[in-house]
């Protein structure tokens, strides 16, 4: 809403600058965004009309603000100054018959009040002054009829409408809701068809305009009109915001209602109009106003505790200062015991219960006169949920593992199932739609995070950065039967490799770093290859855990088209917080020196590593404290089609005691002889 | 007395010999041909025994002075030219200390986790507690629950994603504290904050489809707004340094009356009015207000009994203002040039 300065004046007589009114209002919560010079051409020639235009942005609650009468109102209770009506405007004029039009409202639920006028009028240009008007406000002059009806709504904040008199079939107004294919060429010459039960202004014959939202063709002011009916009226919101949202079309006029205008104000407005109407030579009343007067009170009332107000504000006004307060703004009150009744305006709908009252005291009296008081009552302890602070710990992990955090967005693309090779039925295929989304590619929501790590790593790929780790915890949205699943999910991602430097090697960020990740969250997993599409057709593992599938690893598939080879997992968060973050109880230090063998054979490359540490684990038994498998060597001495193994066994000695040579090599023989017999091995030196 | 001349002539030679001598290999060869099985002190020493019994305690008394006198001289002199061998040693092992050190990589939290981090602590230490909900919500506690009924216009002002068969991405995460809310109510308190990623149908340089808010809320007898013009006070301090102050200016929220935007004082120019603050002084942080009755009523609360207020950030605000970043888009598109800077 633009107000012009000028014009303000004209109503309220203050000295402030716009930007001390800016600030006094922005203060109050009529937030001002900006005061902008204008220069117009003026009535002298040579000399420029100066004016400063206020821009409010005004919250949904303050329809009132929508005229430059109404902050005027604000205006007056911020300086306590008086609000003169603009001329014209009086009370009384009650509604007559009229030869010459009939009003008939059929849908009385959605217009509560129609009032017409018919008027002798000589169409032309506007007087500067008046164009001024409407140009500093942002409004274009068209003629000096619609000029006066968009004044008056600017001024008044009751939209009006002017129809052309002489092409109204049967002479006669009819409010009713469109019927099923119903349309209307608007006044921008578009046809349109209207959705069923809008509201519409109609003649004998058609629909003339769409109440509230826009004129059509047919009985538009042109030219050739001599003789006009203004309207002015009182739609109902719900009914405009649908029609206007419906057809895309957003006025002046259209806002307005979908906020709520006054309905005390339908005949202010049409008298104001009348008066320009007539001093400005424009036109003359033919007959009295007919229509349907809407029925309303001027005052609704509401109760007022002060003490209430106190409390919730946290200040200590005196009642006598509260009513002070609310005179200003137009509310006189009336004291019943410890209570107030406060007299509302029509015009501030939004006023309805005592808080409303609470708000407009505080905003009066100032936010910054609250004082600043420590919250008081039982002390609290602060505290996250178990799962919060797990889930705060393996980001912490995550992030002194060396991996970098990323955040990406919950959207998904379906063509993601072409990009990713997924089969009809892959479960990344079954996202949740969106019904409104704001593109294709932003149309579902995620069930995996794996293609934004995909995405996020490739961007970075083509900016020449030499390897990076990723992680991102999001959730991942399942489809189900009811509501759609919410799970929380880790993605892992990493390609190229950690630079080194004159003392350090390089690290390459593979598979196997991956994993090594993955060994740290989710120690003694199991990897079992797949079958994922999207992976590398053997570098690929389903992770298992406490006997469930939890995630897959792998590297991306040659053909998904990045420019590196790029590693990622995915790993449902649950699985991890629970075998990661579980109480630890201590299993005390053995005395006892552990005795290290290492042990080196050749065997089939068809015999995974997780195959033969397990064997050798079971036949080690419960002294054989660990296995690590630290040279693995297929080259010119490995026949074909086999690889050489090395592993380092570690043996603790039950109870304080140690190892005889006897007692080793009884239990190095057993495991020599499982892996000749599992799996054939040949020793080597 | 030959032998008695014969000590006092070690004892001036011996001590002498050790003075010039430069390495431990050497000294232990002086040491061996002295008091050595061989050596000169242990052969006179040994001739003790030729000599008549009347000199025999003189003697031996003074071989023995000068046997200990050479031994505690042989000694000073290793401990000194240990020192020295060891300080040779070290000067040999120089090292270039400006040479750069292995590489150690430090890994970067994503601000937006930093600023949901650094908020949770404060709000911790200020005793609330985090609650988490649901991003897929029903009509009912993304909009109803919170006073926006349907046909609401503030549901204009938050042009919302749907799915299908009704459900909501919520578009704040207010409705956790609804949840909250009705878990606890009629009775209990309430001190939470409810963090998380919400959905707003927009798209442009400023707003994000998909952001992460930080709401918070407290229910609780006697609750004022000046009680929560002190909670946002710390917060600001907390979270933007010691000497900002706030300031509350009326706006409108359905689920609060009276309702408040938050403005902290601006610290690229400390309230002087800069660019970033647009002049102002003054930038926009949160907004704020004292819990609607009718959302206290339709989750179990007597409005009568008590009162409460909530506020709600943008985390991705909060850390554009902190970090000085200029454009929201950074925070998705995981640059690593910008990663890596946090
Ligand atoms: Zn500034």
């Amino acid at each position: 809403m633009k107000v012009s300065l000028d014009w303000l004046k004209q109503i309220i007589a203050v000295e402030q600058t716009a930007t001390e009114i800016a600030a006094m209002l922005t203060h109050a919560g009529i937030a001002v965004d900006a005061v902008n010079k204008v220069s117009l051409a003026s009535e002298q020639a040579d000399e420029l009309f100066n004016d400063e235009v206020l821009e409010l942005d005004l919250t949904p609650n303050r329809a009132d603000c929508q005229s430059i009468l109404g902050v005027a109102y604000e205006v007056a209770a911020l300086t306590g100054k008086t609000v003169a009506l603009p001329d014209g405007v009086s009370v009384g004029t009650a509604l007559a018959s009229s030869p010459h039009l009939s009003v008939e409202v059929q849908a009385p639920s959605l217009c509560s009040g129609y009032l017409g006028l018919v008027l002798d009028v000589s169409l032309g240009e506007s007087p500067i002054w008046l164009k001024n008007r409407l140009e500093s406000v942002g409004l274009r002059p068209v003629n000096n009829v619609v000029d006066i009806t968009n004044f008056v709504m600017w001024e008044m904040g009751q939209p009006l409408h002017a129809f052309d008199y002489d092409r109204i079939a049967g002479k006669r107004l009819t409010i009713r809701e469109s019927v099923m294919g119903e349309s209307i060429t608007l006044i921008d010459g578009a046809a349109r068809e209207l959705p069923q039960g809008a509201l519409v202004i109609a003649d004998d014959k058609c629909a003339l305009a769409i109440a509230g939202v826009m004129g059509g063709q047919g009985s538009e002011v042109s030219g050739s009109t001599r003789r006009i009916v203004l309207e002015s009226a009182l739609f109902d919101r719900t009914s405009i915001r649908r029609t206007a949202r419906a057809l895309g079309l957003r006025t002046e006029a259209s806002l307005r209602f979908d906020k709520g205008v006054d309905p005390s104000g339908i005949k202010g407005a049409l008298q104001r109009a009348v008066h320009l109407f007539q001093s400005l030579g424009v036109g003359q009343i033919l007959g009295e106003c007919v229509g349907v007067e809407p029925v309303y009170c001027s005052y609704r009332h509401v109760s007022l505790r002060p003490e209430r107000a106190n409390s919730l504000l946290g200040i200590d006004l005196r009642p006598a200062e509260m009513d002070t307060i609310l005179m200003r703004l137009g509310m006189p009150t009336e004291v019943h015991g410890d209570c107030r009744v406060v007299s509302v305006p029509s015009r501030r709908g939004d006023i309805t219960q005592e808080v409303d009252l609470v708000e407009e005291i505080g905003r009066m009296h100032g936010f910054h006169n609250v004082p600043i008081s420590t919250l008081r009552g039982d002390v609290t302890q602060g505290r996250l949920t178990e799962d919060q602070r797990m889930s705060r710990s393996l980001r912490r992990t995550l992030l002194s593992l060396g991996v970098d955090e990323v955040i990406t967005a919950s959207f998904y693309d379906p063509d993601n199932a072409i990009k990713f090779m997924l089969p009809e039925r892959h479960a990344f295929r079954s996202a949740v739609a969106l019904a409104n989304p704001l593109s294709r590619d932003r149309s579902e929501l995620r069930p995996t995070l794996m293609p934004s790590m995909v995405g996020v790593l490739g961007y970075n790929q083509v900016r020449q950065v030499s390897g990076m780790s990723l992680f991102e915890l999001g959730t991942v949205y399942l489809p189900h039967a009811d509501k759609p699943l919410e799970q929380q999910n880790l993605c892992l991602g990493a390609f190229g490799v950690r630079e080194g430097n004159w003392i350090e090697q390089s690290a390459h960020l593979d598979f196997f770093y991956l994993k090594g990740l993955v060994e740290v969250l989710l120690p003694g997993a199991q990897y079992i290859a797949s079958q994922e599409p999207f992976l590398h057709l053997t570098r690929q593992a389903e992770i298992w855990h406490a006997g469930t599938s939890v995630g897959y690893i792998g590297e991306i598939h040659p053909l998904i088209g990045l420019k590196e080879r790029t590693v990622v997992a995915e790993i449902a968060v649950a699985s991890i917080l629970h075998s990661l973050f579980g109480k630890p109880l201590y299993r005390g230090i053995s005395s006892s020196i552990a005795v290290k063998r290492d042990i080196a054979f050749v065997v089939d490359e068809s015999i995974s590593a997780a195959d033969i540490l397990a064997s050798i684990r079971q036949a080690g038994g419960e002294r054989l404290s660990s296995a690590t498998l630290f040279d693995v060597y297929v080259g010119s001495s490995t026949p074909l089609g086999s690889r050489s193994i090395a592993i380092r066994l570690e043996f603790v000695p039950l109870g304080g005691t140690s190892f005889t040579e006897a007692e080793l090599s009884v239990m190095l023989g057993k495991i020599r002889s499982e892996l000749e017999l599992a799996f054939g091995v040949t020793w080597r030196a | 007395m030959e032998l008695m001349e014969k000590l006092r002539h070690l004892s001036e030679v011996i001590p002498a010999k050790i003075a010039v001598l430069d390495n431990v290999a050497a000294l232990e060869e002086l040491r061996v041909s002295v008091l050595g099985k061989k050596g000169e002190l242990t052969a006179i020493l040994r001739g003790m025994g030729a000599l008549n019994p009347t000199d025999r305690p003189r003697v031996g008394q003074l071989a023995n002075e000068v046997r200990d006198q050479i031994e505690a001289a042989l000694e000073d002199k290793k401990t000194a030219l240990t020192a020295t061998e060891l300080v040779h040693k070290q000067q040999q092992e120089r090292i270039d200390v400006t040479l750069p050190g292995r590489q150690i990589y430090h890994a970067h939290v994503h601000p937006l986790s930093r600023i949901i981090d650094e908020a949770t602590e404060i709000f911790l230490g200020l005793g609330f507690s985090v609650a988490e909900g649901p991003e897929i919500e029903s009509e009912y506690y993304n909009f109803e629950a919170l006073n926006v009924p349907p046909l609401h216009p503030a549901r204009d002002m938050q042009d919302s994603f749907y799915l299908r068969e009704g459900w909501v991405m919520r578009t704040q995460t207010s409705p956790v504290q609804v949840r909250v809310m009705q878990a606890l109510s009629p009775h209990h308190p309430i001190r939470i904050i409810s963090p998380g990623k919400v959905y707003r149908r927009d798209d442009d340089a400023t707003h994000s489809p998909m952001f992460h808010q930080i709401e918070g809320l407290v229910i609780d007898k006697g609750v004022s707004l000046a009680h929560l013009k002190s909670i946002l006070l710390m917060f600001a301090r907390q979270m933007f340094g010691a000497e900002r102050e706030i300031r509350l200016r009326p706006s409108y929220f359905p689920f609060t009356e009276p309702s408040a935007e938050v403005d902290v004082s601006c610290g690229t120019c400390g309230g002087r009015g800069c660019r970033v603050c647009k002049g102002t002084g003054w930038v926009e942080i949160l907004g704020c207000g004292m819990v609607h009755p009718s959302v206290l009523s339709m989750s179990g609360y007597d409005p009568e009994v008590v009162s409460g207020f909530a506020f709600g950030m943008g985390v991705e605000r909060i850390a554009m203002l902190k970090y000085n970043v200029d454009d929201l888009r950074h925070f998705f598109v995981n640059d690593y040039r910008f990663i890596r800077q946090f």
